[in-house]
């Protein structure tokens, strides 16, 4: 069935099979992480805590989910491991242990830690051993995506104010600003070929998704003015984007193909969806 | 002596609620916020309780503070309500208390995140300023996931840029 939708959306039969993660909110008080097909269907429960568990990043396999949850009364990191039906809490730092995302290996995470003041990107073992900072800024530094290649991170600051797109050469530890005319940008996530960072921006009051060339340039628009559109992930393959809009109304998650525009809803749910990220199956 | 003490707590908590009021009619730029103000304080005034029953019920007597759109900095006018805070915990040297930042909805959920901390944090600050000691205060950030109003106006936005108190038990 996945299958059949990814054909009538890309015109081409996929050789594989995807699923998406993301946070549905189920009460007025509560989000659970999700997983479900590509078409919609099959959604079933990944957590049932009855807190709220945010910003689910799936690892380069498709066996484990790190996501945050205060299931503990803190917003801490927990890892899910699918292959073993495990859950375990890896970073429960005071403050915010959040916005987490895999390193191309899946042995790593890069996290966004309140634990030194403000938010400070740090990289983390799937154990949760803190292996190094990487931001010092005033600002709070978040919501990073890690390159394919391992080489470099974006992510998203107010250190200039606003919100600002900022790669990181994880190397160096040197950072600088990509797309500085745009000053509300959020959530980056990089293309499977690492080309390019999708990303959401509020440009006259709406968010809509925006793409550009890893070397900032290139700017392209891909959602125009319906509703707010946020969170955007790149599918492995390269050719859709899964993002969350309003668009219908209550926020749901959507498809976007990259070659044609066309944009399809995936939830079938009445509940909030969001946050959507892919998953190989 | 207890009675009596509790009596003048009393008093001083109808007072809160009277100011609140009167700055209700005063201000009507900021009537929403004031109005959430008075409104906990009429709930006070009906039903003194004590600090068991407090911590019993998990309800806080502290007053919500209130924050600028993107801003953490603590307002002069809030400085007054974090003043009552801390005269209460000082009455009440047993009691700690969780420090919950929240945002409206206009950023984003992961930058709310963030921004709802340094809320909390200014706060916590703020009445350790004031003598309350750091051990009885511990914060979490909710963002914007917890709004007091659901609605989509500034009035709804302004009541939900806050910080608020839990008794932690």
């Amino acid at each position: 069935m996945a299958n059949d939708i990814l054909e009538r959306l890309t015109g081409e039969r996929g050789a594989f099979d995807y699923q998406l993660v993301f946070s549905r909110k189920p009460t007025p008080r509560t989000k659970e992480v999700y997983m479900m097909d590509i078409d919609g269907a099959g959604a079933v429960a990944l957590t049932r805590n009855g807190s709220l568990n945010l910003f689910p990043a799936v690892s380069p396999d498709g066996t484990r989910i790190a996501f945050t949850s205060y299931r503990h009364d803190n917003p801490d990191l927990y890892l899910m491991s699918l292959a073993k039906g495990t859950l375990v809490r890896i970073l429960s730092h005071p403050g915010l242990n959040t916005t987490p995302a895999f390193y191309p290996d899946g042995r790593r995470l890069v996290v966004a830690l309140t634990k030194d003041g403000n938010a400070e990107l740090y990289e983390a073992d799937l154990a949760g051993r803190l292996l190094r900072r990487l931001t010092h800024s005033f600002g709070e530094d978040i919501s990073p995506t890690v390159s394919p290649d391992g080489g470099k991170v974006v992510f998203v600051s107010d250190r200039a104010g606003g919100l600002g797109l900022y790669e990181l050469n994880l190397e160096t530890l040197e950072t600088r600003r990509l797309v500085p005319d745009m000053s509300y940008c959020t959530d980056p996530n990089y293309s499977p070929k690492g080309d390019r960072i999708v990303f959401s921006a509020r440009q006259g009051g709406t968010f809509d998704i925006y793409s550009v060339q890893a070397n900032g340039g290139g700017l392209l628009r891909h959602t125009f003015g319906e509703g707010r559109n946020e969170h955007p992930a790149v599918s492995p393959d390269g050719r859709l984007v899964a993002f969350d809009s309003t668009r219908g109304g209550v926020r749901q998650v959507y498809l976007l193909n990259l070659k044609t525009g066309d944009v399809t809803r995936v939830s079938r749910s009445r509940n909030e969806e969001s946050q959507p990220a892919w998953r190989k199956r | 002596m207890l009675k009596r003490l509790f009596l003048a707590a009393l008093v001083l908590m109808m007072g809160v609620a009277l100011v609140n009021q009167e700055g209700c009619s005063r201000k009507p730029k900021g009537a929403g916020e004031e109005m959430v103000g008075a409104e906990k304080g009429r709930k006070v005034r009906r039903r003194p309780v004590g600090e068991d029953e407090y911590t019993k019920r998990g309800v806080s007597p502290l007053q919500t503070v209130y924050f600028d759109f993107d801003r953490a900095d603590i307002r002069p006018e809030m400085r007054t309500v974090l003043q009552r805070n801390a005269e209460w915990l000082r009455r009440h040297p047993r009691v700690k208390m969780s420090i919950e930042g929240n945002c409206d909805e206009r950023g984003t959920e992961e930058y709310n995140m963030a921004l709802g901390q340094r809320r909390a944090e200014a706060v916590k600050n703020y009445l350790v300023s004031l003598g309350i000691s750091s051990n009885r205060l511990s914060t979490i950030s909710y963002g914007e996931e917890r709004p007091a109003d659901p609605g989509h106006s500034e009035t709804a936005w302004a009541k939900n840029r806050r910080a608020e108190f839990s008794i932690v038990r």
